[in-house]
C-alpha cells in the first residue's frame, strides 16, 4: 500500500570527507592569501588570485556544499540519493581535478596541466548533476527548496561549460572577445546562479529551522527565485548576445531586489524566532546575511565606473569578489558548519543510544569558546582586508591576510575535533 | 478525491486550474496514497504531458481518453515481481490510516509537541518518551516535518509510525509498537 521508506539518511561515510576537505581548503586558501601578498592588490586576473579564488569556491564552498546536499535531499526531496557509489567515487575525482586546478592557476601552467584539470573538473561536476538530478526524479515532493537547488545545479553547469571553453581558449584561441568578457559571465552564473540561489533554496529551510521560527511568507522567496533567475538570464542575453552593459542597470535592479526579498524573508525569520539566544554558529549566519549587501552596493562602482582610476576599479573588482566568497559565503559556511557536522556526526555515533543512555548533545562534539575566536578573528580579517583593498595599503593586506590564516587555523581544529570525536556514554539516572 | 467500488480514484483538477494553481502536489498526494491495484483518473482540459513523463520515471502507465473538450488520464503503477514480494514498511502517511490508527487506541493517547525544540531535540525527546511507553499507549507527536533521521531509529526499535501532513510546516505522528 502507501508504505514508504524510512531510511533515506546517506551513509555519513559519503558526507564526511567533503567537510574535511572544504575545512583544508578553507586553509590553503588562507595561506596562499598570505604568500601573495600585495599581488592581491593588482589586477584580479592575475593567475595567484585565480588560484585563491578556486580553491575557496570550490575546494572549499562547493565542496561543504555538496556534503551538505547530501545530508538535506532526504529531508527536501523525501527520497535517498540516487547512488552513494556515485558520490564517493565524485569525491576523489572532484578533489584532485580542485587541486590541479588551483596548482596550473597558481604555476601559471595556462596551456599545459589547465586543460587536464579542467576536463576532470567538468566530469566530476557532470557526475555530481545526475546524481542529483536522477534523486530529483525518483521524488514526488514539489517544493521552492526543491526548485532553488535544481535550478542552481543548471547554473553550475553553465559555469563549469564556460569555464572549461575559457580554459582551452588559452591554448586554441576561437573566442571574439577579450578573456575578461567571458570571465564576467563565468564568475556571476558561478557565484549569483550557482552559489546565491542554492543558498537561499538551503537556508529558507535551514534558517528558520534553528531560529525556530513558524509560518513565514514563502511568497518572498518564491519572487526571490523568479526577479534572480530573470536578471541572470537578462545578463546572459546582455553578453553572450550583444557583448554590451545595454541592460545592466536593469539586471543589476531585479537581481538586487531578489536578493533583498531573500534577506527580508530572514529578517522575519529572525525577529519571529523562538530561540532567542543565538550561539556563534548562528550569529555567523547573521553575519553572513548583512554582508550579502556589501556586494551590491561595490556593483553600482563597477558598473557606472565614474571616470575612477583603472587600479582602483581593478581593487574594486577584487573586492567585489572578495566580500561575496570570502564575505558572504564563507561567513555562511563556517557558522552553518556549526550547526550542521556536529549534528550528523552526533547522529552516527549516538542514534542508536539515544533514550537507553546518557549522551552529548552535538553542540557538545566542538569548543564553543574556540568557535567564538574563530569568528572575531574572521570579523577581523574581513574588515582589515576590505580596508586594505579599497585604500591599497600593502601593510594592511600582510595583517589581514595572517589574521584570517588565525581564523582558519581555529576553524580546523574545532572541525576535527567534531569528526575525530569518540563516543561517550553514560547510564540514564 | 473520490473512490469508486471499482478500484477508480477520481481527481478532477480543473477546479485548482481555475484558481490559478498548479495540480501537481494534489495528484502527486493522490499518488502517493494509491495502492497497486487501484487507478488514479486525473480529469483536466488538456493531456498532461509533463506528469505522464514523470510519473512513466516512477512506474506508473498512463492512458489517455479525450471526450468532448474533456482529458481522462490513468495512472495505474506497472507491478514488477520484486515490488510484490516487498515486505510491509513500517512507515505510512496516510490521513485515513491515521484516524482508524488512533481511535484503535481509545483513551490511551500520549501527546507531545516538539515544534518548539531546537534539532536534534525532537528526536531526543521522542525516543526517550517511547522507552517508558507501555505498549497498548500510542505517543501522539505534533511535529513540524516528517523526522527523516529518526524513522530508521524508530524501525529499528520495532516501532510503527503513521503520519498525517496537516501543512508544509506542521505533521502528526502516531508511534507505537509494532
Amino acid at each position: 500500500m502507501n508504505n514508504l521508506q524510512t531510511d533515506n539518511a546517506p551513509s555519513i561515510a559519503v558526507v564526511k570527507p567533503h567537510f574535511i576537505f572544504g575545512g583544508v581548503s578553507f586553509f590553503v586558501s588562507t595561506l596562499l592569501m598570505v604568500l601573495a601578498d600585495t599581488r592581491l592588490l593588482g589586477p584580479y586576473f592575475d593567475g595567484k588570485i585565480i588560484a585563491i579564488t578556486h580553491i575557496a569556491v570550490l575546494g572549499w564552498a562547493t565542496m561543504i556544499i555538496f556534503g551538505a546536499l547530501y545530508q538535506l535531499i532526504p529531508i527536501v526531496f523525501e527520497t535517498a540519493l540516487f547512488s552513494e557509489t556515485l558520490a564517493k567515487v565524485n569525491f576523489w575525482i572532484f578533489a584532485i581535478s580542485i587541486s590541479l586546478l588551483s596548482y596550473s592557476f597558481w604555476v601559471d601552467a595556462f596551456l599545459t596541466l589547465l586543460l587536464y584539470a579542467s576536463i576532470m573538473l567538468l566530469i566530476s561536476l557532470l557526475m555530481f548533476i545526475t546524481n542529483v538530478l536522477m534523486t530529483h526524479k525518483k521524488s514526488t515532493k514539489k517544493n521552492i527548496q526543491a526548485r532553488f537547488i535544481i535550478t542552481a545545479i543548471y547554473w553550475l553547469l553553465l559555469t563549469v561549460i564556460l569555464g572549461t571553453l575559457i580554459a582551452f581558449n588559452f591554448s586554441y584561441n576561437f573566442f571574439n572577445e577579450l578573456h575578461l568578457h567571458y570571465l564576467k559571465i563565468h564568475a556571476h552564473a558561478g557565484l549569483v546562479g550557482w552559489f546565491l540561489l542554492l543558498i537561499i533554496g538551503i537556508s529558507s529551510t535551514l534558517v528558520p529551522m534553528f531560529f525556530i521560527s513558524h509560518n513565514l511568507k514563502e511568497k518572498k522567496i518564491k519572487y526571490a527565485y523568479y526577479l534572480i533567475n530573470l536578471g541572470l538570464v537578462g545578463l546572459m542575453l546582455d553578453w553572450f548576445v550583444y557583448s554590451a552593459n545595454k541592460l545592466a542597470y536593469f539586471n543589476w535592479l531585479i537581481i538586487s531586489v531578489g536578493i533583498i526579498l531573500f534577506l527580508s524573508y530572514s529578517w522575519d525569520a529572525y525577529k519571529q524566532r523562538l530561540r532567542k539566544v543565538l550561539d556563534t554558529g548562528m550569529n555567523q549566519t547573521v553575519i553572513s546575511l548583512l554582508l550579502l549587501i556589501a556586494p551590491i552596493g561595490i556593483a553600482i562602482l563597477l558598473l557606472f565606473e565614474f571616470n575612477i582610476e583603472q587600479n582602483f576599479l581593478f581593487r574594486a573588482t577584487t573586492l567585489y569578489g572578495f566580500t561575496i566568497i570570502f564575505g558572504f559565503i564563507t561567513s555562511l559556511i563556517l557558522g552553518q558548519t556549526y550547526k550542521t557536522l556536529p549534528f550528523i556526526i552526533w547522529l552516527e555515533k549516538y542514534k542508536k543510544h539515544v533514550g537507553k543512555m546518557k549522551t552529548p548533545m552535538p553542540k557538545d562534539l566542538y569548543s564553543e569558546t574556540l568557535a567564538k575566536f574563530q569568528m572575531y578573528f574572521y570579523i577581523a580579517a574581513i574588515v582589515i582586508l576590505s580596508l586594505a583593498l579599497l585604500l591599497n595599503q600593502p601593510l594592511l593586506i600582510t595583517i589581514g591576510s595572517y589574521i584570517l590564516l588565525a581564523s582558519a587555523i581555529v576553524y580546523n581544529i574545532n572541525l576535527f575535533k567534531i569528526v575525530l570525536h569518540k563516543t561517550k556514554l553514560e547510564k540514564l539516572k | 478525491m473520490q473512490n469508486t467500488e471499482n478500484n477508480l480514484v477520481t481527481l478532477d483538477v480543473r477546479p485548482i486550474i481555475e484558481g490559478g494553481n498548479d495540480p501537481f502536489n494534489e495528484i502527486m498526494a493522490a499518488i502517493k496514497v494509491l495502492n497497486n491495484n487501484q487507478t488514479l483518473e486525473v480529469i483536466n482540459t488538456f493531456e498532461p504531458i509533463p506528469l505522464i513523463n514523470k510519473l512513466k520515471g516512477m512506474g506508473y502507465t498512463s492512458n489517455v481518453e479525450r471526450k468532448n473538450d474533456v482529458v481522462h488520464t490513468y495512472f495505474k503503477k506497472e507491478l514488477s515481481d520484486a515490488v510484490k514480494e516487498k515486505k510491509e514498511s513500517i512507515y505510512k502517511s496516510d490521513p485515513v490510516e491515521f484516524v482508524k490508527t488512533l481511535s484503535s487506541f481509545g483513551d490511551k493517547v500520549k501527546t507531545i509537541d516538539v515544534r518548539h525544540l531546537e534539532m536534534p531535540e525532537p528526536m531526543v525527546t521522542i525516543l526517550k518518551e517511547i522507552e517508558t511507553l507501555d505498549a497498548s499507549t500510542v505517543l501522539f507527536v505534533e511535529h513540524k516535518k516528517i523526522p527523516q533521521f529518526l524513522l530508521p531509529e524508530l524501525e529499528e526499535r520495532n516501532y510503527s509510525i503513521v503520519a498525517k501532513e496537516i501543512d508544509a510546516n506542521h505533521t502528526q505522528l502516531l508511534i507505537f509498537k509494532a
